[in-house]
């Protein structure tokens, strides 16, 4: 079943890549969307033990799907036919870009499933080669962007490659399981624990891959091209990939940033060590992503920063779910709900690029540019509030809980000054939203209003509708991926 | 039946109606003082359905931690949570009817905004649960950023930043609160913190950062000193419905919120843990006093005709922290004896008579800055002949802040003042002397405003009195100023009921 999962976006994206009116690929993609849907009913009505693992090639458990990662996937696959759609609606031109959209979230899937570091590394030169087609464009700051975010991403596969090579050597050919199953062998057995050498290596190795995974997120000091991706490139494009590619690339930050609780045990002197260090990166991406997100003018690369923000708080709740030293292939409610913050901080941000994509092609790029938008396209301004409500932490939207839930990880794992200074940089966000908010809602337009076609907009306000929902009743998503 | 929940769903039903009106002013304005008339109903029927504490309970969040409870959402009602929503919905309902000839732009929004801000108003009070009671305060910004951005005076949308910044910030602290108290304590529910207070270990060493953050948080929301900086501003820009709501309730809510969390659930009980919080009780009686007397300084050097109220409301804020820290005193002194609870029934019942009375005076103010286009209180002349039915209001409203009688407001400062002498603090009868000698300073500033914008000079020519729809609202409020001063006893008795039925709890 889970390697159905997987196949559907592949096979559906080589189908649509090989025929070529528009409207039969428009028609395959939803068949896939459709499949994928049944197939998650499926899965589950009939697998009410998770997790499930399955092989690939000779690699034992090289995938795992737990009640976290399927709901994950079920939400970022709705949230991202929606999307499409959108998009569709709004440029139809967009059609040609369908066979990438469908290999993204094969790849997306891959990277949420995978427990085994080759195999992750795998799943992220795909999402790699994929964003690097699907964000090049005619424009110069789109290719520009793509340059820098892949040079970057191949400086973190270089990281990732060389931690690997040290994990592997000292397992000696064992799996390199994510989730613990071959790690905790290693802590089972006191290797790590009584061989300063092996364990040095194992610490160099892993700190390794945590650095190229952090690189691929856009953690400071590698946060460069990210700000860049979300505002150089086609808005539907860079929508697209915070969706899919950014949030899979940040669980997989979660899950092994978190493991190392886990993996090095009793050692206090190294769990104390990397906690420090985690928290000192996590802080400086938040820190500096609030606070530039404050005076850019661009909308886009506002949130840009803003995503900055987010991978250093996903940073930070890791290490909150390491000192927890909860088994990870078990999802804990810590990890449920870090990977719900994680979830939604991106649905609304991918929402809110999406419709500043439509806004951009009435000229419209500049904070000060979208006065009076309410007047000129009403439906279309209270769209654009409701993410921007919800990125500010605003109840009842879903931001509220996903803050709530942050603030409650880190008051309990970590020290409390800590979580003093993130409520300080909540506000922070909130002072740049409302900005935008201020901007837009109390400045007369000098523009009459126009037309709008609702049906263009109604996949955006789906995913809205989405945002209030599970802010008021988050029981829905949470006590399932709680399992 | 589900009174509470569907006083919540009441004002979202009534959006689409606004809708279908939104042509005429008349008809939003007659829609949401509907709505508040029946949220009023239906709040009275739940009390009455199982007084003194009425319970409503719903699944919500899942554990998130182990050893801690499902958070639920959990909605109640207690002779406080009555009096402050019977507060909310009357000023809803006056401010409905105000708005009709004062709102002449984006009706729909301004009303659907007006209904939102109900909704969050009552969540607020009647929330027994700490995250939807978060949720419900900080919800409640929303329309009130755009209310004070959208309709205001010039220089609206500085003022809705800075309300808006200056209270999320707040209440950001106070989430810290939430989350320590949550893990600390394995509940959010306010009416079982008390007993799981007393059956946790470890109390002692985190109770004073929770109850800083909470304190925090709920001073800047009541717009106390020194944290009130935003509250003159956005009081006097906002639009005169919307002043009359900050200053009567939401910035009250602040308060309320102090009495409910940090106060009653976690300090109460903390004392009986043998841990000494006079220091703090002293600190925050101080801070009160100083929010009397720092407020009421500024209103009395004032000559803004809305700026005095505004202040005025740091002035008031101030007593009923004050009161209320001196009545808690009392209660951990004496335990829940009659006289105990004096100051604490006195502080609950400022909290309507204050509403009554400032939301009163700010429609006041509001008219007379509508009709002369004066701010300043020294360039107006006697418009007591000019506007006779604001200058009867305007008396309502000024003798009502002054706390003369036969107005609630005296009822009310009386409690507060008899009740500090049992706080049992060190410098109890110094608390009592200062709580006194502050309806002195009430009463000198408000006067001066009477004084100066109805009574002095020579008389003015005939102005445009307040409009016959809008007069309903007054006539409501004046009426029950007084009304409630001369029988307060049905509202003392249930506060009293409420808090005896929840102190029995654990005390």
């Amino acid at each position: 079943m889970l390697y159905a999962v997987l196949l559907v976006p592949l096979v559906a994206a080589i189908a649509v890549s090989i025929v070529p009116p528009k409207k039969l690929k428009f028609l395959i993609m939803n068949l896939a969307y459709l499949l994928l849907y049944m197939l998650f009913i499926a899965l589950l009505i009939t697998n009410s033990t998770f997790p499930i693992v399955d092989n690939l090639l000779g690699i034992k458990n090289a995938f795992l799907l737990n009640s976290t990662s399927l709901t994950l996937i079920i939400v970022l696959t709705f949230v991202s036919h929606m999307l499409t759609l959108g998009f569709i609606l709004n440029r139809p031109a967009m059609a040609e870009k369908l066979d990438l959209v469908l290999l993204m979230l094969f790849a997306t899937y891959g990277i949420i499933t995978s427990n085994n570091l080759i195999v992750l590394l795998l799943f992220m030169e795909i999402a790699l080669a994929t964003t690097m087609f699907i964000l090049l464009g005619k424009r110069r700051e789109s290719l520009e962007a793509t340059i820098k975010m892949v040079i970057m991403l191949i400086l973190g596969s270089i990281f990732m490659i060389i931690g690997l090579g040290g994990l592997y050597t000292v397992l000696r050919g064992q799996n390199i399981d994510i989730d613990g199953l071959s790690i905790s062998y290693l802590s089972s057995t006191n290797l790590v624990k009584h061989n300063i050498k092996i364990s040095n290596i194992v610490l160099s190795s892993y700190l390794m891959v945590l650095l190229g995974i952090g690189v691929e997120t856009g953690i400071v000091p590698f946060y460069m091209w990210l700000p860049d991706v979300y505002s150089g490139p086609d808005a539907f494009s860079s929508a697209l990939f915070i969706l899919l590619v950014d949030t899979a690339d940040l669980y997989a930050l979660l899950r092994i940033s978190s493991l190392y609780g886990f993996i090095f045990g009793s050692l206090v002197d190294v769990i104390e060590l990397v906690t420090n260090v985690i928290i000192a990166f996590s802080m400086a991406s938040f820190i500096l992503g609030e606070l530039s997100a404050l005076t850019q003018t661009n909308l886009r690369r506002i949130f840009g920063y803003s995503g900055v923000a987010d991978a250093g708080y996903t940073l930070l709740l890791s290490s909150c779910l390491a000192l927890s030293k909860a088994p990870p292939q078990y999802p804990s409610a810590l990890l449920a709900i870090t990977t719900f913050f994680i979830m939604f901080s991106n649905i609304a941000l991918s929402n809110i690029i999406s419709l500043i994509g439509i806004i951009e092609e009435k000229g419209i790029s500049k904070i000060d540019e979208v006065r009076g938008l309410p007047w000129r396209l009403p439906i279309l301004s209270i769209n654009l509030l409701i993410p921007l409500f919800s990125l500010a932490g605003v109840p009842p939207l879903v931001g509220f809980i996903a803050k709530f839930f942050v603030i409650s990880a880190i008051t309990k794992s970590l020290n409390k000054v800590v979580a003093v200074i993130v409520i300080v940089f909540f506000a922070v966000c909130a002072a740049y939203v409302l900005r935008i908010i201020t901007n837009l809602c109390y400045r007369p337009s000098r523009f009459a209003r126009e037309r709008e076609f609702i049906i263009r907009i109604l996949p955006f306000s789906i995913i809205n509708l989405v945002l209030l929902i599970c802010g008021i009743l988050p029981n829905i998503i949470l006590k399932f991926m709680i399992g | 039946m589900a009174y509470l929940l569907l006083s919540l769903i009441i004002p979202i039903i009534a959006m689409p109606l606004i809708f279908f009106g939104r042509k005429s002013r008349k008809i939003c304005g007659l829609i949401t003082a509907i709505v508040g008339c029946i949220d009023l109903a239906l709040i009275l029927s739940a009390y009455l359905s199982n007084p003194p504490i009425y319970v409503e309970e719903y699944r919500w969040i899942p554990k998130l931690a182990h050893g801690a409870s499902e958070i639920s959402f959990k909605l109640f009602l207690d002779g406080a949570s009555l009096i402050a929503c019977i507060a909310t919905l009357i000023l809803v309902i006056a401010t409905s009817l105000y708005s009709i000839d004062y709102i002449e732009h984006d009706i729909f929004a301004y009303y659907v905004l007006m209904l939102l801000l109900t909704l969050g108003l009552i969540g607020v009070f009647i929330s027994s649960n700490l995250v939807s009671f978060y949720m419900f305060l900080e919800f409640m910004l929303v329309p009130s950023y755009f209310i004070i951005g959208g309709w205001g005076l010039p220089g609206a949308r500085r003022a809705a930043f800075k309300f808006f910044m200056y209270t999320h910030v707040g209440a950001l602290f106070s989430l810290v609160g939430i989350a320590l108290t949550y893990f600390k304590l394995g509940t959010v529910d306010i009416l079982l913190i008390p007993q799981a207070i007393l059956s946790t270990q470890g109390w002692r060493d985190v109770w004073n950062i929770i109850f800083i953050l909470y304190v925090i948080g709920f001073l800047v929301k009541a717009g106390a000193f020194p944290v009130h900086s935003w509250l003159p501003d956005a009081h006097s820009i906002a639009p005169t419905p919307m002043s009359s709501l900050l200053s009567g309730v939401i910035a009250a809510s602040g308060v309320y919120a102090l009495f409910r969390i940090p106060y009653m659930s976690i300090l109460v009980p903390t004392s009986e843990l043998g841990i000494n919080v006079n220091k703090v009780l002293t600190i925050m009686s101080l801070l009160g006093i100083a929010s009397i007397y720092y407020g009421g300084y500024l209103a009395l050097r004032e000559r803004d005709v809305k700026r005095i109220p505004a202040y005025s409301t740091v002035s008031h804020n101030g007593y009923m922290i004050a009161g209320l820290t001196l009545g808690i005193a009392s209660i951990i002194h004496s335990g829940y004896a009659s006289l105990a609870l004096l100051g604490i029934i006195g502080a609950i019942f400022h909290l309507l008579s204050h509403a009554l009375a400032k939301g009163l005076f700010f429609l006041v103010a509001g008219t007379i800055l509508e009709e002369t286009g004066k701010r300043d209180i020294t360039e107006t002349n006697m418009l007591l002949r000019a506007m006779p039915w604001t200058g009867t209001f305007g008396f309502f409203s000024s003798f009502a802040i002054a706390g003369a009688p036969p107005f609630a407001t005296f009822i009310s400062e009386l409690l507060m003042i008899v009740g500090s002498i049992y706080s049992g603090l060190k410098y109890a009868k110094v608390f009592t002397l200062l709580l006194a000698i502050g309806t002195a300073l009430s009463a000198a500033y408000a006067l001066r405003f009477w004084w100066f914008v109805f009574w002095r000079g020579k008389e003015d020519e005939k102005k445009h009195d307040v409009k016959r729809i809008a007069r309903i609202g007054m006539v409501i409020l004046s009426i029950l100023v007084v009304l409630f001063g001369i029988l307060p006893f049905p509202f003392l008795n249930q506060v009293k009921q409420g808090l005896i039925a929840f102190l029995r709890s654990f005390l």
